[in-house]
């Protein structure tokens, strides 16, 4: 089970993830994806139990759609266990080489 | 070639959704058959070693990966791969990462070459579809005993030696296929010993679920393969997936489940060849 809390302020987007990103539930996640008018995204993961690779790709597509779209993303209240994940597929140089440019 | 009989037409030429599906089903059983004869094909054989492994999909068909490709060297290449996702999707970019791998292997010097020009060949089509693999590339001679290997976005395989884990196996990480253009991945090394145990796996084992949701994990799996370090790598094989099926109590697998054993050891081995390792089925 999916619940995502969606704020919008200004031109901020912020997303809160709560329960499990996966393969079933990857279309809830995508449903709140608009990035018109959004100058910077952030995704909170605190409440999130568990995430596969399909999630995983999910937050990949933002990171990369904020870079194609001057957006910048953060990825907030990561577990350690999301953390590792993260570490070993590889997200964070995914995300610090976008940041730097030239991809 | 296998043409449509004219019982899946209606009289106009055009099947029924009813026939559709059933054509649909033939389709992803053939498929299923093409992936299983794939992966389950020839398995390296040593004299200094015994090779597993085994890959069964939660659905008709899945996106793990495992295979072996004997080197002219006399090493074995063992890789080890996830891609994102489950099902059809899955099991295509599967396909697409096989036909890099054995092409790669044919041109490349070590795991880290292997896994970086496995990279710059599916990139473009990885990120077109917004896709990636994760993959753990390893060679072992099985002269030397010399185990290297290289990683892009895998969990480390688990390493036995004397009944516990090895700890200080060097760790190496790189990002997975798909992510990042250009990439070069680090070869580390280690020396494995008689009755010294190499378990690859996919995340399909750690994360399979209990009816309370609890998860199998990697310190299960490290007990169950330290409990049975003594028996031949098929047999680990076999007691691991019913030490996960038990686990699970009959509830549907969720991922794709993978595994792939190397054990070091002369004993239960028959000689075929002095020098050089072979394939059989």
């Amino acid at each position: 089970m999916l619940t995502i809390n969606k704020l919008i302020v200004d031109s901020k987007l912020t997303l809160s993830i709560k329960g499990v990103l996966d393969y079933a539930s990857i279309d809830i996640f995508h449903e709140h994806i608009d990035i018109i008018g959004i100058t910077k995204i952030i995704i909170y993961f605190k409440e999130m139990e568990f995430i596969d690779s399909t999630g995983i790709g999910a937050i990949l597509e933002v990171i990369h759609l904020g870079n194609e779209n001057n957006i910048s993303v953060e990825l907030e209240d990561l577990s350690e266990e999301a953390k590792e994940i993260f570490d070993i597929t590889g997200v964070f140089q995914i995300q610090e080489a976008l940041r730097k440019g030239g991809i | 070639m296998i043409f449509p009989k004219d019982d899946d037409n209606n009289s106009d030429g055009v099947q029924t959704s009813e026939e559709m599906g059933k054509t649909l089903q033939r389709e992803i059983h053939m498929a299923r058959n093409i992936q299983m004869k794939l992966l389950n094909g020839e398995k390296p054989y040593s004299t200094n070693g015994q090779f597993s492994g085994i890959s069964i999909p939660a659905r008709l068909i899945g996106g793990d990966y495992y295979d072996f490709y004997p080197l002219y060297n006399g090493k074995i290449r063992i890789i080890i791969g996830d891609v994102m996702g489950k099902g059809i999707p899955a099991a295509m970019l599967m396909i697409l990462t096989r036909g890099a791998f054995r092409s790669a292997s044919e041109s490349t010097q070590s795991p880290g070459e292997t896994i970086s020009a496995m990279n710059n060949a599916i990139y473009r089509d990885l990120r077109t579809l917004s896709s990636f693999v994760t993959v753990f590339c390893a060679d072992w001679d099985p002269h030397t005993g010399e185990f290297t290997y290289a990683n892009a976005g895998h969990s480390l395989p688990v390493f036995l030696r004397k009944g516990v884990e090895l700890q200080d196996v060097p760790q190496t990480k790189g990002v997975m296929l798909g992510g990042l253009p250009d990439q070069r991945y680090e070869d580390e090394s280690i020396l494995l010993h008689d009755h010294d145990l190499v378990f690859f796996y996919t995340d399909g084992i750690v994360e399979a679920k209990n009816r309370t949701g609890e998860m199998f994990k990697l310190a299960r799996l490290v007990h169950v393969l330290e409990e049975n370090l003594e028996q031949d790598a098929s047999e680990i094989e076999r007691i691991v997936v019913e030490s996960i099926t038990q686990f699970t109590q009959g509830l549907p697998q969720r991922d794709d489940i993978t595994m792939v054993t190397l054990k070091i050891g002369k004993e239960k081995s028959e000689i075929v060849s002095i020098n050089c390792p072979v394939l059989r089925s």
